[in-house]
């Protein structure tokens, strides 16, 4: 079915309202109507009850006789005037004898919508009726899309609200992770001509690189990293960045007093904003360097004592163990002077538990290194 | 005994020692002694060439300069294991010196000091070469 009997269908199905204090008019009016196809048809002579009628029944066309005895259809016109705005459109066909201009002029300002001169021609009633209606089915076709779009910006406008309201939660749990960490967290762009100046560092920057915010954003990792010097090093940095996405690594870098400290650096790549850019977490590793240089340090020391004990002290030792031994072997002294021999037995056990002792020492240092072995 | 005693030792106090154990054990009578590592290596480059008699050498690790590593190595050169064996006596207590040792060919026994008479003695029983 075509939109024009589509809507031709929809509008036979308009109620109309006909207030004529003349009933031949009516009837003639109803007759036509009839054979149009309308059958929704209310009508009264009585134009006192207009306005209830028209509050009740809600009529789609509302067919207004003007020369009316009490109630004239201007009056009605003017009252319907007042409320207009509260109301679905209600087209107002002017129904008149009445050929003067003026009157014509009156009836339009006061808000109808078109008129019919009588008499009526048929042809031309039931047109400017269907066109009338036809002009409401689109006026309400309008408004109800209006209103479907009312609510469609209703319920986009509350999603993002909620929206907004999500990203502001996680803005400030993503701020104090940032912000709260102790290791320096840095941000910049990268090319390969070089790195940018950073362009957002975190509080802990100036404990960690002595720099306030405002001062490292004029500054790059050019002027931090002592590795920058070489520029081999920034690219051989760079290239392994970019393969692997992520790069771990140590170097030294400059504080703003000049001092030197050792840094562990995990850096991450990714888009910002169509740009390359680069996620910095540096951390003082510095003690930590120096405590294991100490350890190695001290096994280096552990090593030495593990070699004296296994060999230097034992040599006199064992050459006294040796000799006792021999002792005791001797001339049947076990038999010719006892309390001799219980004598030299307990030198020698004596001397044999010492032997166990930097055994056992020399065990656990050997034991010691191994474990240390870094 | 059929073979030559060498004792090999930069302390003079286990030299004496070592000789008094093998006269008293009967292992041998008159065991010739070095007292650094280059010393045996010079004695035993001089007569290698010859047609040498079987000899056991009481090896001491850790000596100055050349040390019972060094000489161990000259003897892999030489490489005369049927003749020449090597039983080390040593100070050290270290597992990893046990384990280096076993690697010679040349070495047929590690022994920590002190030297024991009753080894000695059973080792006369035992054929070496």
């Amino acid at each position: 079915m075509s939109e024009k009997n589509r809507i031709k269908e929809s509008i036979l199905k308009h109620k109309i309202l006909i207030v004529d204090d003349q009933l031949p008019n009516i009837i003639l009016l109803e007759n036509i109507l009839n054979l149009t196809g309308f059958n929704e048809i209310l009508s009264t002579t009585d134009s006192t009850t207009a306005l209830e009628k028209i509050e009740t029944h809600k009529p789609d066309i509302l067919l207004l006789d003007l020369m009316m005895p009490e109630v004239t259809g201007f009056d009605i016109l003017a009252e319907l005037e007042k409320t207009t705005e509260s109301r679905d459109f209600m087209p107002v066909l002017v129904l008149t004898a009445d050929t003067n201009p003026k009157s014509k002029e009156k009836a339009l300002k006061l808000g109808a919508s078109d008129f019919l001169t009588k008499p009526f021609d048929i042809s031309e009633v039931s047109l400017r009726i269907q066109n009338l209606l036809t002009t409401k089915y689109l006026m309400d076709q309008l408004k109800n899309q209006n209103d479907h779009l009312e609510d469609l910006v209703k319920i986009r406008t509350e999603q993002l609200q909620t929206a907004k309201e999500e990203a502001e939660r996680n803005e400030k749990k993503y701020r104090l992770l940032f912000d709260a960490n102790l290791d320096d967290i840095n941000l910049f762009y990268i090319d390969e001509s070089g790195p940018s100046n950073f362009i957002e560092t975190n509080p802990a920057s100036e404990a960690v690189l002595g720099y306030t915010k405002e001062e490292l954003l004029k500054l790059s990792i050019s002027d931090i990293d002592t590795g920058m010097v070489d520029n081999e090093y920034f690219q051989e940095k760079l290239q392994k960045l970019l393969e692997k996405g992520s790069l771990e690594f140590e170097t030294i870098i400059r504080k703003k007093n000049g001092e030197l400290r050792n840094m562990e650096v995990k850096a991450n790549v990714f888009e910002l904003e169509g740009k390359t850019a680069v996620l910095n977490i540096y951390r003082d590793i510095t003690d930590r360097i120096k405590f294991i240089e100490a350890i190695l340090k001290q096994n280096r020391a552990f090593k030495e004592i593990a070699w004296i004990q296994s060999h230097v002290v034992r040599a006199p030792l064992a050459r006294m163990m040796g000799v006792i031994h021999l002792l005791t072997d001797m001339d049947d002294l076990e038999n010719k002077d006892p309390e001799l021999y219980k004598f030299i037995k307990m030198i020698l056990d004596s001397a044999f538990e010492l032997d166990q002792i930097i055994r056992e020492i020399s065990e656990k240092t050997a034991e010691a290194q191994k474990n240390q072995d870094l | 005994m059929n073979f030559d005693l060498i004792i090999v030792d930069d302390d003079a106090e286990y030299i004496f020692f070592h000789k008094l154990l093998a006269k008293k054990s009967g292992l041998s009578e008159d065991p010739l002694t070095f007292s650094s590592g280059q010393e045996v290596i010079d004695h035993l480059s001089s007569i290698i060439d010859q047609d040498i008699n079987n000899t056991l050498i009481f090896l001491d690790i850790y000596m100055q300069d050349v040390d019972g590593w060094g000489v161990l190595d000259y003897l892999e050169s030489v490489n005369r294991h049927d003749k020449i064996k090597v039983i080390l006596i040593t100070s050290s207590v270290s597992m990893d010196d046990k384990r280096k040792a076993i690697q010679y060919q040349s070495v047929i026994e590690y022994i920590e000091k002190p030297l024991m008479m009753n080894y000695l003695i059973n080792l006369k029983s035992q054929s070496i070469f």
